[in-house]
């Protein structure tokens, strides 16, 4: 009887650990959902396929598409950027992984909940950008208590020319209610 | 003699306030030492004349730093001779312990007390990179806390060491790309 606890306790305590390296949101990616990945891969990570009807398209020829999906039992929303690797073929490349899941967290424990200043406080040697509202490439939400807290990492932050990637957390009140993760590739 | 110690009191606190404002840090300024300001009435507030070495006797340079004291500080100041021909400040830099903003930010202030400080500012924290090699070296000690009302616009820049504000400049940072 004792054996039997025992291995149901090791079994039961991998699992759980399994399960939240799942969640381990980092600069590369979120869980085995790694940024540069490539469409084909990402569906073999989520078992499903995905429909992205922008990388169809050779009329208006999108260069990016976004997909919602579900990862491990949360909702993902993943951004794909065409990449060339001849010239009019390419595959879409995963640059992108948005969520609101409090299920995902950093290695420190960031997540949903998490408050702006213990953000800085972990990630001191980063280079760290805060902009009212909510804040993306294409548009800003405006609104109270609205911001938007990017990591740089040293790619992302001085421009050499080599993968960059950022973790943007956005809050609301100080205390961050999504993240995305981006990957920028010169490839 | 109530009456005296009365008055005494009251003049020094409100000397002690006007020279607390002279050293005032925002993001237009040091006290009433404001950037955009014509060289004259520089020349005015600092009750002495600057004596140009750069601008309007090189005739390509419009841009000239000159180191200065300020109500017994020292500051470097950065002039610009604008299109109309007016020289102006543009810029300005101390490490005075005198310096401080309105919530008390200073020497030895943390990373963490100035984002505190400006919440709803955009802020940019970032080390320092040495860009004279292939690839930026980034420094292990050394960062900057740059604060603006706006996405361009005047700005504060703390400079830190080991996390704690060595020195501050005051800017105006425009995206060049635009």
């Amino acid at each position: 009887m004792k054996k039997i606890c025992l291995l149901f306790f090791i079994l039961a305590a991998t699992c759980a650990t399994a399960q939240n390296k799942d969640y381990i949101i980092s600069m590369n990616g979120l869980g085995s959902l790694k940024l540069g990945m490539s469409q084909a891969e990402v569906e073999k990570v989520l078992n499903k396929k995905i429909l992205l009807p922008n990388s169809l398209d050779t009329i208006n020829n999108f260069y990016e598409d976004t997909a919602k999906l579900t990862y491990k039992n949360i909702t993902v929303q993943l951004e794909f950027q065409r990449n060339y690797h001849i010239p009019n073929e390419f595959y879409m490349r995963l640059i992108g992984v948005r969520s609101s899941s409090p299920l995902c967290k950093t290695a420190t424990g960031i997540g949903i909940g998490t408050d702006k200043l213990k953000i800085i406080a972990d990630y001191d040697k980063y280079h760290i950008n805060i902009q009212p509202g909510f804040y993306s490439y294409y548009e800003t939400e405006k609104g109270v208590g609205k911001s938007t807290l990017s990591i740089l990492d040293d790619a992302a932050s001085t421009m050499d020319g080599s993968d960059a990637y950022t973790m943007v957390f956005y809050l609301l009140n100080k205390k961050v209610v999504s993240f995305e993760l981006k990957g920028k590739f010169n490839d | 003699m109530k009456k005296f110690f009365s008055f005494l009191f009251i003049l020094l606190s409100t000397t002690a306030v006007a020279q607390n404002n002279n050293y005032i840090l925002s993001l237009d300024g040091i006290g009433p030492l404001k950037l955009g300001m014509p060289l004259t009435e520089l020349e005015k507030l600092l009750n002495k004349k600057i004596t140009l070495k750069v601008i309007n006797i090189d005739s390509v340079r419009l841009t000239e730093t000159v180191n200065t004291k300020y109500k017994g500080i020292d500051v470097e100041i950065n002039l610009w001779k604008r299109q109309d021909n007016i020289i102006t400040v543009d810029g300005i830099k101390t490490s005075s312990s005198l310096c401080k903003t309105k919530t008390g930010l200073g020497i030895g202030s943390t990373k963490l007390q100035i984002i505190a400080a400006y919440d709803g500012y955009h802020i940019d924290a970032k080390p320092v990179f040495d860009y004279d090699s292939d690839k930026p070296i980034k420094s292990k000690t050394m960062s900057t806390v740059i604060v603006k009302e706006d996405e361009e616009g005047y700005a504060i820049i703390f400079n830190l060491v080991n996390n704690k504000v060595v020195s501050f400049e005051i800017l105006p940072i425009y995206d060049d790309e635009e």
